[in-house]
Formats: structure tokens, sequence, C-alpha cells
């Protein structure tokens, strides 16, 4: 039956594309193929892009894994998600830009930067990832860009606690939930906006920020500059980029984004079935994953012993136990070294050394377990938008005969 | 000899006819799929870049799915170019197509 199906159409493809080589080659842009494809704005060469651009328009980019040797992301390689993409410099820039608080709070409040900057300032190191992130290892695949490894960063934010400012509003006793929306816009305007909400317990945590730098540089404008939300140790999906409205409300926010978008089945579900939003909850706190930085994928190492190293963290109010590392494809498994200092939200270093017994192709493993048991499992749960894959990690290597 | 002849003229004359029938097919497949593509790069293109498009892999019910999200979200596409679309992505973009996901820190 699919065999039927795909002999015709493999044909017609290799014609199409045999077509296209030619019209590229002799018509280029006389509009036989649409500009968009014939020169797609996301395929320059890699080596120009300290990035790997998944959509060219909005931006979405994830780092190169090899960047995550560097215990903090530097902001120029750090990931990128945009839903509509950033506001323009008018929206954003100090003479336009304010924060409004509303809803059910005491004082309404309509903040500048400079007046935001007056709340007592506070840096957290927290590891900052997509909801995706992973998404591409799942089976049946799943819609949504095709996230690998590298959509996760580690940075140093500094801003002001939610809480400080929520504080300065009043929080009404009714208020259950904080919604936020930024300035970003859809190009259709029949496209939902992207408002999310968290609950008031998380805004009112003290390492809930509003940051305004990052790395101790300001917030660049792709990260949501001049001021986006922090959430350490949940998902990216919390963390809106050029906040602009902040709501306390009884109720989650509605709409798409949090309706029926970033949920997460509240059981385990068959894979490739459909699921309904009410058997869902929203996407919130991280789960343990851990990644191999060295060796890359596709390395060729010697005989010597070799330096297996990586990054692991995990959710809110959890720390990294231990970092196991297999060299035989998962058969068995051996401690890693945990480096560094064990900070809440931010990952942790490991590194092991393995002295290669035989040469030929071999995969290398890791898997991080968390204080409170979890571990991360060979494959993770299917969910019908592909959140929070954490799957161990696993790299295909060479080792030389000498 | 005739016998030869003739055999060799019927079957010129058949694979000649078959195979202007073949290209004919195949050129109005080349030329649908460029409507398509034109269509991608026009309509859906107003919001995002195509290859946000490309990278998937779906059945045809989770594009049928999308490309009525997307008509929701206000892609212009009439039923025709609606059937087409949908036709075009379920047999490029299937959940069994290659795909060229590259290891991601290998550069």
């Amino acid at each position: 039956m699919i065999q039927k199906r795909h002999q015709p159409i493999t044909r017609r493809t290799l014609l199409t594309r045999a077509l296209g080589v030619v019209a590229l080659g002799l018509a280029g842009g006389r509009g036989l193929i649409p500009p968009a494809w014939a020169n797609p704005e996301g395929q320059r060469a890699s080596d120009e892009n300290p990035l790997i651009v998944r959509v060219a328009r909005p931006f979405d980019a994830e780092t190169k894994v090899r960047e995550f040797a560097s215990w903090l992301t530097p902001n120029d390689r750090f990931f990128v998600r945009s839903h509509f993409g950033p506001p323009p410099e008018e929206q954003i820039g100090p003479a336009a830009w304010r924060l409004q608080i509303g809803g059910l709070v005491e004082r309404r409040l309509r903040l500048s930067l400079d007046d935001l900057k007056q709340f007592p300032e506070v840096t957290v190191t927290a590891v900052l990832q997509c909801s995706g992130n992973g998404r591409a290892f799942y089976r049946p695949r799943v819609p949504g860009v095709q996230w690998e490894r590298g959509a996760v960063g580690n940075a140093r934010w500094t801003g002001m606690r939610l809480a400080d400012v929520l504080k300065r509003a009043g929080v009404q006793p009714s208020a259950r939930h904080v919604q936020m929306q930024g300035a970003d816009r859809p190009a259709s305007t029949q496209v939902p906006l992207f408002i999310r909400s968290i609950p008031i317990e998380k805004a009112l945590h003290p390492d809930t920020l509003l940051a305004y730098r990052m790395n101790g540089e300001p917030l660049p404008l792709l990260h949501g500059a001049p001021l986006r939300v922090i959430t350490p140790g949940w998902m990216g999906d919390a963390c809106l980029k050029w906040l602009t409205t902040i709501t306390v409300s009884a109720e989650e926010a509605k709409g798409f984004y949090m309706e029926t978008a970033y949920r997460y089945p509240v059981r385990p579900v068959e894979p490739g079935t459909a699921v309904s939003p009410r058997e869902m909850k929203p996407v919130e706190a991280m789960v343990v994953k851990s990644l191999i930085v060295e060796p890359a994928q596709g390395a060729i190492v010697g005989r010597s012993p070799v330096m297996i190293s990586g990054v692991a963290w995990t959710g809110e109010d959890r720390h990294i136990a231990r970092v196991d590392v297999s060299t035989d494809d998962g058969r068995t498994w051996q401690p890693a070294q945990l480096l560094g200092e064990d900070l809440p939200y931010a990952w942790r270093k490991w590194q092991a050394i393995w002295k290669p017994n035989e040469a030929g192709p071999a995969a290398i493993l890791c898997r991080a377990t968390d204080d409170q048991g979890q571990t991360q499992p060979p494959v993770s749960p299917w969910n019908p938008s592909g959140f929070l894959w954490n799957g161990a990690d696993r790299v295909q290597i060479d080792v030389r005969r000498a | 000899m005739r016998r030869l002849l003739i055999e060799m003229v019927v079957v010129s004359v058949l694979s000649g006819l078959f195979g202007a029938i073949a290209s004919r097919a195949a050129a109005q497949d080349v030329s649908r799929d460029q409507e398509v593509m034109q269509l991608i790069a026009n309509r859906c293109g107003i919001c995002h870049s195509t290859d946000l498009v490309t990278q998937q892999r779906l059945d045809r019910s989770r594009w049928t799915a999308t490309v009525d999200k997307m008509i929701r979200w206000g892609a212009l596409l009439s039923p025709e170019e609606r059937t087409a679309l949908m036709n075009y992505l379920a047999t490029q973009y299937h959940p069994q197509a290659p795909v060229d996901v590259k290891p991601s820190n290998t550069k």
C-alpha cells in the first residue's frame, strides 16, 4: 500500500528536483521557482552563523552543543525562540516602553525601565530551555519546530523580583494567576496573541525575575529587550519576552497559547493518539536532563584516554545527584564526576575518563539522576506536541586503530 | 522479415506514444507542484519562512489539521488551493519521507 503510493511520488519528486536544479541554474530569479525557495533565508553557510537556524522567520535557532563547553552560554550563541519576532524599536525604546500592572491589584502601575531599576537588583544563574527542545526525536513525529539538542542554555539573569513589583501594586487576596503579554505581534490579526499565565505562587517566588540583563549585558533584542520573565526551573514557555503587560487574575489566561498549546498529558498516552486539551495541563517544571558536549557527534578519537564531558540540569527545587556514562551503547554504566558548585537552577558540568579498549565505532550515552530519584529514560513518553524530551543523550564516535 | 519490420514499427510508434503521454503527465505534475510551492511561499510565507513547512513529517490527518488551523489564522486559500496544498504536503512531507536531520554538534 505504502509502496504503491510512494512509487510515482518518488519519480515525480526526482523530476521536480531535476527541473528545479535546471531552473535554478538557468532561470534563477526569473520566477519559475518562488524566490523564497530558490534562496531560503535560513540556508547560509553554517560557518557564518553561530547558531543552527531551524526557522528563518520568525527566527528560531538552536545552539551548537559544542558551545556548552562554556558553563555560561554566550548571548550571541544562545538559542532563540520567537512566536512573532521582535517588536519595532519605537515600541520598546525607553521613550515608549512601559510595563503596565493591572487586574486584581490595589494600585495599577505604569513603570518605565528606570522606575523598575529602583527595585533591588537580583541575579540568578538559570537554565533556559525551550519546551520543545528535542521534539525532533519523538516518534511518531509531531508538528512544530524540529528542535534537536540545543534549544537550551545557561545564563546569568539580572533584574528585579516579580514579587517586589507585584507587592508594590498590592495583590488582592482572590489572585490566583499572573497573566503576561509582550509587545510582539503576529503578521495576521487572526493569529492568537501570545498570552501566558503562571500561578501566583510561581509569580511571587523570590527567584522569579523580570530580567533586563543577560550575562551582564543589556538584554539583547532577540531575547526580549528591554524586559523578560525568567521562571527558574521551569520551561521557557513561561519566560515571556518584550514584556509590557501583567494582569493579576483569578483565572488562568484564556486563548490558544494557554488552553490548547504548551500542554502536556496528565497521564501517559498511546503514541500518535489525539489528546483533548482538557486531559492535559500546562507545561511547567523542567525534567532531569543531560548532554554530552565532548566528544562531539562523529568525532574520531585515539586509543589514549578520552575525556567525556557535558552538562546536566533538572527542575525547580531539585538538584543533580549523579550522571552516569555508558561507552557501550547503554549496556554498562559508570558514574561521572560532577564539577563546580551545585547551584539551584544552573546546570552542572560533569566529566568522565574513558580508555577505549578496541578500535571501531562506539556509542557514548549519558543520563542524569536528580535528588528526587528522577532519571532520564532511554526515550521520553510521547506527547502530542513533543514537549519535555529528556531521553538519555547519545553520540556516535569512532575509535582509531592506532 | 516483414513481420519483424511491422513489429519494430508498432513498438516504436507505441513507445513514442507512451513516452509522450508519460512526459506530458510528468510535466503536468511538475507544474502542479510548482503552483503549490508558489502557494506555500506566497500565502504561508506571509507569517513564516517555508523551512517551517518543509521540516515537518506528518500524516495526512495532521497536515489537514495544520492547514485548517492556518486557514483559521488567516491563511488565504480557496477550497481548491487547500486540497492541492494538502495533497502536496501529505505526499511530499509524510512520516516516511527522508529526513536530513544533521547531528547538531558536529560543527
